[in-house]
């Protein structure tokens, strides 16, 4: 049900400029629902994912 | 052939493996298609597995092993899964590292190694509830540079 994977943006390119991805390190949520940028505490991505899953 | 790991971090990553609980199993998916880390990475990978006897390593070809790519979900090489192994059994957690884990990104991989070999991801009480009741899957990407 959850996977997670880092990405290397460099070595992927392409698929770093289809999410825009401008500073590292950025999180991108089910390949594009949803953004964030930067490494933010556990409470802010929780609060991030917790909008976009009750919809 | 030159190590990529000096005895100086060989020593770092031997002092932090003495936390490791159970087995960990590393798949690592490769290509002969245009990849310049592809070698430097599965070295990279040989030198940290050999390092722990609670660590395997198996290496894959993206192209011509499509059948267990697809059972790891992995869609890009180089990946690097990171599984828990039971006896023979080697359970998939969704977790992989696409790309060379370079400079700052291998701080990650050890890390990653000691989460998956402790069994639990850290997190705190309120996101494992969440986590539980999701019906939906959720996938999450984070972009890193090496630097």
């Amino acid at each position: 049900m959850i996977s997670a994977e880092g990405v290397e943006a460099t070595e992927f390119r392409e698929l770093a400029e289809e999410f825009y991805v401008s500073g590292v390190p950025q999180t991108v949520i089910n390949a594009g629902a949803k953004m964030v940028v930067g490494a933010v505490p556990e409470q802010r991505l929780l609060h991030e994912l917790q909008l976009l899953m009750k919809n | 052939m030159e190590r990529l790991l000096n005895d100086q971090i060989v020593q770092q990553i031997k002092e932090v493996f003495g936390q490791l609980k159970e087995p960990v199993q590393i798949l690592f998916f490769e290509t002969s298609q245009n990849c310049e880390t592809c070698q430097d990475t599965r070295q990279l990978l040989e030198e940290v597995v050999g390092l722990d006897s609670k660590l395997g390593l198996g290496i894959h070809d993206y192209d011509n092993e499509k059948q267990v790519a697809a059972q790891f979900n992995v869609t890009k090489a180089p990946t690097i899964v990171l599984a828990a192994r039971d006896g023979d059994q080697v359970t998939d957690l969704g977790i992989q590292f696409a790309g060379i884990p370079a400079g700052h990104e291998f701080s990650t991989l050890i890390n990653d190694i000691l989460m998956v070999s402790g069994r639990d991801s850290g997190l705190g009480a309120e996101a494992r509830e969440f986590l539980k009741s999701l019906e939906k899957p959720l996938h999450l990407q984070v972009f890193v540079t090496p630097t």
